[in-house]
């Protein structure tokens, strides 16, 4: 079999929430293989997104390994962790998380900013992810200025500006509405299908199983089942 | 993206630049009266070949005359001093690297225009211009010439004598006009014996400003200001200045270069003289500006320092209110770093605009307190109290930057330090 894109081993993730300890992931082993499209599903407060946010290297498991194509990104760095993050995620949230005060094409520019792309390249880059997701003609136009399911198509595209292997999406169609949903989640799909590896959080279980070949599912912090559909 | 963010709280970022243009303003304006102040004084001290020139005078013998206070003008090393001679001039002409050496020639009188009588300005400070001096002289000229002969009953005026003594004649032309001097310094109901009174025509006006501290003197040929001198015995009602014919309280020496002027010096000292060198005078100033500077800077930084606060309390508003999109440049990828960055661009943004704002108002300000200075004050025509340099603006500018950054470092480290987490759940 070969190495994962990224796997979870014997993770646990424990918060302090005033003077009670609660454990989010408790002793979770995963491995993602490049490609596909993975959901990982579950009740509210079972964990899901906390998984999602460690193996996005957005936080750091309490013990356990996270794995990045056999590099522990438990063990880099801020700044190492961060260029993990630019170079290798794509994240998409449930909130979209847009800059308010930035145009559609300004949100999609900015990885290529921090990745210090110069700007006549950042924008063509921006011009075509926007193109792709149907909102090029839009560009100029703030979060605000937009609907839900085009502000989650500006994240997409943002979330593809640096052609990350992996993305993670966070609960990202829980603020849309159901056509727009079946969209955003064809969109997904087309992704994955293009070789990108997608893990998607969701508590929708009828969503995840029409869409994900794989379904996991956390109770508790823990792994209840691991399935994968044959096609 | 740092400078989009400050448009973005237009009225919050204005209210904290005025902090920073008032700020720099202040420290601007103190700062420039302290370089107005330390111009006007250098460029009355490094006049045409002053810094070659050096005051000599002899110490006071272990016993014999009597100790005679020198007037503040002339005031030096030496007081209570002795007396000097021609000899003693022709000793010091000797000395090698030694351009010139002349007895100084100081005359106290009351003096008064033709045509203005009543008018009298009195302490006026006469001087005679030896045969050596005279080439020095005559390149200050800006008006008229010198004198015809050595006996010429002539005189030349600095260009700044008339401000603030004879008003009606600001800026007329003072060549061809008859001015008169006299010992007459003391009120009619006062016993003294009668007053002697000269003549003189006003041959010429030299530029003040390139003879040094003597640019505000009236000046003879020496020969002419010697007798002048010796007729005004007995008239003068404080014993000052001596007028024994052939005694002098100091003599005047210049050395060929500038680089000669040390050497003459110890060569003076190791002769028994004492010289005060107007390089000396000028080191000793700088010493004082510095101080003066120092303080006035100070004040001014006070007013900068204070606005440091207002950048901090708004830089860390700015981070609590943009927590979320902290997180989200977080999850792109952002390091710390660049994080910070941001944060402390828009910082010293704060700094830059309120600080060229300051400087401009800072200069703006002392243009106007230099012309009421003027208007109020009758100051030297080329004085200007308030003085902002090109390295003084910069200087303002960069410390308002600086002194912004360092406000906006705190803010933008805990901007850098956020979880990406908890700031991404940040409402």
């Amino acid at each position: 079999m070969p190495e994962p894109l990224i796997a979870a081993e014997k993770v646990v993730k424990r918060y302090v929430l005033g003077e009670e300890a609660v454990t989010a992931v408790d002793g979770v082993t995963v491995g993602f293989q490049p490609g596909g499209m993975t959901a990982v599903i579950g009740r509210s407060g079972s964990g899901k997104s906390t998984l999602l946010h460690l193996l996005g290297g957005l936080d750091r498991p309490t013990s356990g390994r996270i794995l990045a194509r056999g590099r522990r990104l438990d063990e880099l760095s801020d700044d190492e962790l961060a260029d993990f993050r630019r170079t290798t995620v794509g994240f998409i949230f449930q909130s979209f998380q847009l800059l308010p005060a930035a145009t559609a094409q300004r949100n999609v520019e900015l990885p290529l900013v921090l990745a210090g792309v110069p700007p006549a390249e950042r924008r063509a880059r921006a011009e075509k992810l926007l193109d792709r997701v149907g909102l090029l003609a839009r560009r100029h136009h703030k979060p605000s200025q937009l609907s839900g399911g085009e502000q989650q198509r500006v994240a997409i595209a943002r979330a593809l500006a640096n052609e990350p292997p992996l993305l993670l999406c966070d609960e990202p169609t829980g603020n849309l509405d159901s056509r727009t949903a079946g969209d955003l989640i064809g969109l997904l799909r087309d992704l994955a299908s293009d070789g990108r590896t997608v893990i998607l959080v969701t508590h929708d279980r009828a969503l995840a199983e029409s869409s994900c070949s794989r379904r996991i599912e956390l109770s508790d912090g823990r792994v209840v089942s691991d399935t994968e559909a044959v096609s | 993206m740092a400078l989009s963010n400050l448009a973005r709280r237009p009225g919050r970022t204005i209210l904290t630049m005025v902090g920073v243009f008032v700020g720099t303003g202040a420290l601007v304006l103190m700062i420039s009266l302290g370089v107005g102040l330390e111009r006007g004084f250098r460029s009355l001290l490094a006049g045409e070949g002053g810094l070659r020139r050096m005051m000599v005078t002899k110490p006071m013998p272990t016993s014999g005359q009597k100790p005679r206070p020198r007037p503040m003008l002339f005031s030096g090393p030496g007081i209570p001093g002795a007396l000097m001679t021609a000899k003693d001039a022709e000793e010091l002409r000797a000395i090698e690297g030694v351009e010139f050496a002349s007895p100084d020639l100081v005359i106290r009188a009351t003096a008064e225009f033709s045509g203005l009588e009543g008018e009298l300005a009195t302490d006026v400070i006469l001087g005679g211009v030896a045969p050596e001096e005279e080439a020095e002289f005559r390149d200050a000229l800006k008006d008229g010439a010198l004198w015809n002969s050595p006996d010429d009953r002539a005189c030349i005026i600095g260009s700044r004598f008339v401000e603030g003594r004879f008003k009606d004649l600001a800026g007329a032309s003072l060549v061809g006009r008859t001015v008169t001097f006299s010992n007459r310094f003391w009120t009619d109901e006062d016993e003294k014996p009668p007053a002697e009174v000269r003549s003189f025509r006003v041959a010429g006006v030299f530029i003040s400003e390139r003879i040094g501290l003597r640019g505000l003197a009236v000046y003879f040929p020496w020969k002419v200001g010697e007798s002048f001198r010796a007729s005004m015995k007995g008239g003068e009602p404080t014993g000052f200045l001596t007028s024994r014919p052939g005694y002098y309280m100091s003599c005047s020496v210049r050395a060929k270069t500038i680089e000669d002027v040390d050497r003459v010096k110890s060569k003076l000292t190791t002769m028994g003289y004492e010289a005060l060198t107007q390089k000396e005078m000028l080191s000793v100033l700088d010493t004082l500006f510095l101080f003066i500077e120092g303080f006035l800077a100070c004040i001014g930084a006070i007013g900068l320092i204070v606005s440091l606060f207002g950048i901090a309390n708004t830089m860390a508003m700015a981070v609590i209110e943009r927590t979320r999109e902290i997180g989200i440049l977080k999850a792109l990828g952002a390091r710390g770093r660049d994080i910070r960055r941001v944060f402390l661009i828009e910082a010293a943004g704060i700094g830059a605009a309120g600080g060229l704002i300051g400087l401009a108002g800072g200069i703006l300000a002392g243009v106007l307190m230099n012309a009421a200075a003027h208007w109020r004050f009758d100051l030297p025509g080329g004085l200007r109290l308030f003085y902002v340099s090109v390295p003084l603006a910069a200087g303002a500018v960069g410390f308002a930057v600086l002194v912004s950054a360092i406000a906006g470092f705190f803010p933008a480290r805990r901007a850098s330090r956020l979880d990406p987490v908890g700031a991404l759940r940040y409402e």
